[in-house]
């Protein structure tokens, strides 16, 4: 593989970055490999993790950023438990998944309470069919996870998978497993009701606003 | 005994027989659990990958009750145990950061207050251990059993609080004094793909049937787990899968507080054995456990 390192500046510009944010000494690592040796995904990773370590180290923004290595990545912290420097990888993994989101223009998942507004987009995703590529698909998974939590204060897994199918195109992906879940008392059809849901609306658009300042300021 | 109890959102949907065993497993051992009002999600992995701030914030507008209250919180979940202990000891190294998150949360946090997983608290020398074994009153001796810890009740080190990040016992030791016959395995903390079993079918398939695998080729009738979405991606994706030879699996996935209750004589339908997707009744009954009307 050949690549063309970015001029010294640059590469450490990128490096200190992904320090900050992960609060890691990125440099100590000296490519043993041992994170990618115990990593239980590493088969399906374009890159293993000890390569998009080095990445970071040569400043390689683009390279680090683009493999499916970080989607993939299930924070299972096998890798930041065995690291002889003690790099907690786990977390540089959500570091470069922060950073990517704030760089690439967010992309909004459309997310439905109501009947009707569900059907147009179940049409719609049909008319569009599969999107297969994980980085997506986690990306909202995520999203439409976080947006149940911010609209009912607690999860709601039936609102959940549903939104997460028709986003995703995957529109039966799970569906089978429903009524056997359904017939075991294991999902509700209905949101649980907390009542400080205020409080959580008021605790996610604090931190938006403060991290919009934030970004604003670098 | 009295703690603060954080259920977590798992507990009152996909793991609710979880959330019946606890219950019914700490009532008979005299341990109080108090329910903090109106709590709200962890936030769970969809928030640590998205923003810090919010993987602080929502735990600790949870634990802000249990140390106004004078007490220790509980949790079920290896998820929202691990959330909620990282977001405390985050905010006791930093106190910059931890005014940060009592602006947002607008509440008065100071990192006081413990976060306990539920195995450490059968665990930690308070004895409830001892009564557990005093108290049991079926014989699971016939049953054998693999303890299947996953990621988050053994790393990282501190939060799990564990001796050995590569072969934790605390679950090994509960059963044991429940009367089971616990087998030594490999798989104790390997990862179970977590919501990958949503984003990327495969990879999470291929973790999971070498989990059940490892569990069948070491001879165990069941696993004991201690984290809802392990039970669910080994419990749910089972039926999905073959050995060698071709044959279907059926490992009953059981929460280890529903094998305590058994242990302990508890009603089986106080335990939410009915809810597990891989029945295990036939295999309590040929072993003679329960009856064959339960």
């Amino acid at each position: 593989m050949k690549y063309e390192l970015p001029r010294e500046n640059d590469q450490q510009h990128f490096m200190s970055i992904i320090e900050k944010m992960s609060g890691q000494n990125i440099r100590l690592c000296y490519q043993c490999g041992k994170c990618s040796a115990g990593c239980p995904i590493c088969h399906e990773m374009e890159d293993s993790p000890n390569q998009i370590i080095r990445y970071i180290q040569l400043g390689l923004k683009e390279q680090a950023l683009s493999k499916n290595t970080i989607w993939l990545c299930a924070s299972c912290q096998t890798c930041s438990t065995r690291c002889p420097q003690q790099l907690d990888l786990a977390k540089i993994m959500d570091s470069l998944r922060i950073l990517h989101q704030q760089e690439s223009l967010q992309q909004n998942i459309p997310f439905s309470t109501s009947a009707k507004d569900f059907g147009h987009r179940f049409y719609n995703s049909l008319l569009n069919g599969l999107q297969m590529d994980v980085r997506s698909n986690v990306n909202a998974f995520s999203d439409l996870f976080l947006k149940m939590v911010r609209h009912y204060g607690r999860q709601f897994e039936t609102g959940l998978i549903y939104n997460y199918n028709v986003n995703s195109g995957f529109l039966f992906s799970n569906v089978l497993k429903g009524p056997m879940m359904l017939m075991k008392a294991k999902i509700n059809l209905i949101p649980e009701d907390v009542k400080r849901r205020e409080k959580v609306e008021k605790i996610f658009s604090k931190i938006e606003q403060l991290e919009k300042s934030e970004k604003e300021k670098r | 005994m009295k703690y603060a109890y954080f259920p977590g959102c798992s507990l009152h949907s996909t793991a609710k027989e979880f959330d019946l065993s606890t219950r019914a497993v700490c009532k008979n051992l005299d341990i109080e659990l108090v329910e903090i009002p109106d709590w709200i999600c962890c936030g769970s992995t969809p928030a640590h990958t998205t923003s810090e701030l919010l993987s602080l914030a929502l735990p600790l507008a949870n634990c802000t009750w249990a140390e106004n209250n004078h007490l220790d919180v509980v949790a079920p979940c290896a998820s929202c145990f691990s959330r909620l202990k990282i977001a405390t000891l985050e905010v006791q190294k930093d106190a910059d950061l931890r005014k940060k998150i009592n602006t947002i949360i607008e509440g008065n946090f100071e990192g006081n207050t413990k976060i306990f997983h539920l195995l450490h608290l059968f665990s930690n020398g308070n004895g409830s251990a001892e009564k557990l074994k005093e108290k049991t009153k079926r014989d699971l001796s016939t049953l054998k059993v693999v303890a299947y810890y996953g990621c988050l009740l053994a790393r990282p080190k501190e939060v799990a609080g564990v001796v050995d990040v590569e072969n934790p016992q605390s679950m090994d030791r509960i059963l044991n004094k429940a009367g089971l016959d616990v087998l030594d395995w490999s798989h104790k903390t390997e990862c179970c793909g977590a919501s990958l079993s949503i984003t990327d079918k495969k990879v999470s398939l291929r973790l999971v049937h070498e989990i059940i695998q490892t569990a069948a080729d070491a001879g165990a009738d069941c696993i004991a787990v201690a984290c809802p979405l392990c039970q669910s991606n080994l419990d749910l994706q089972q039926s999905e899968l073959k050995n060698n030879h071709g044959h279907k699996y059926h490992l009953p996935i059981f929460y280890f507080t529903q094998l305590m209750g058994l242990a302990l004589g508890l009603e089986t339908n106080k335990l939410g054995l009915k809810r597990l997707i891989v029945d295990p009744r036939p295999l309590l009954k040929n072993k003679n456990i329960i009856g064959i009307e339960e």
